[in-house]
């Protein structure tokens, strides 16, 4: 099993960059370049904080892909 | 990914410095147990004090790393080279620790057989002497490099 996101094209809809982004739930740029890229998976946390930010439900956003 | 590598960088020059002032010590210093006079006679050359004041310089460095630099890369004095600045790199620093670990556990092996064995390798008394403090600076030194070597990998991995 492995978690998909659609961090990107959420993060893209809502006009903001990876800094921007990275900013607004206190991680590096580097975190959301590593998560975009799908080899980062993040914890429950950041994964809530990330869809809070982007106004959207967290499955909206993360996914389990069989 | 600076600041462990600052810190592995200023962490091995440290090492190196205070192991070669110890082996100088004792290659320097005398012990006379024959007489009834108990001599002992031990020398501080001035590797100690390029020490001290290394590790001078590298606290006062540090300080400014953490107080300008650090504030962005989450580099903090107290965690060291232990230091994150969020879930990702706590995730590689705890990766990094775990090889070290591994390494370390095998390289300290090592150590232990050429101790064992010391007296086999050389007949010479000062090589004897130097040879615990070598092999422990050696082996800090490796410690503090795998640790390094490890953060970047993970860093690019991650």
């Amino acid at each position: 099993m492995e978690v998909v996101n659609h961090v990107q094209y959420y993060r893209k809809q809502a006009g903001l960059t990876q800094e921007n982004l990275a900013q607004l739930v206190t991680v590096s740029r580097k975190t959301i370049n590593s998560l975009e890229r799908g080899n980062y998976t993040p914890s429950l946390l950041l994964a809530l904080q990330i869809a809070k930010v982007l106004h959207l439900d967290i499955n909206d956003i993360f996914s389990i892909e069989e | 990914m600076k600041k462990i590598i600052f810190e592995q960088l200023s962490n091995m020059i440290l090492a190196t410095l205070l192991a070669s002032a110890v082996a100088t010590t004792i290659a320097g210093s005398t012990m006379n147990t024959n007489s009834s006079d108990y001599l002992v006679e031990i020398h501080f050359d001035k590797l100690w004090l390029v020490f001290i004041l290394a590790a001078f310089i590298f606290t006062v460095l540090r300080y400014g790393y953490s107080k300008y630099f650090g504030k962005h890369d989450g580099y903090d004095t107290k965690n060291a080279e232990l230091s994150y600045q969020d879930e990702r790199e706590q995730i590689i620093s705890q990766h990094a620790t775990k090889i070290t670990y591994q390494f370390m556990s095998n390289i300290l092996a090592a150590s232990l057989v050429i101790l064992v064995f010391g007296n086999a390798l050389t007949s010479s008394v000062l090589v004897l002497r130097l040879m615990p403090v070598i092999l422990i600076a050696v082996c800090l030194n490796l410690m503090l490099f795998v640790y390094l070597i490890a953060w970047i990998f993970y860093d690019h991995k991650l």
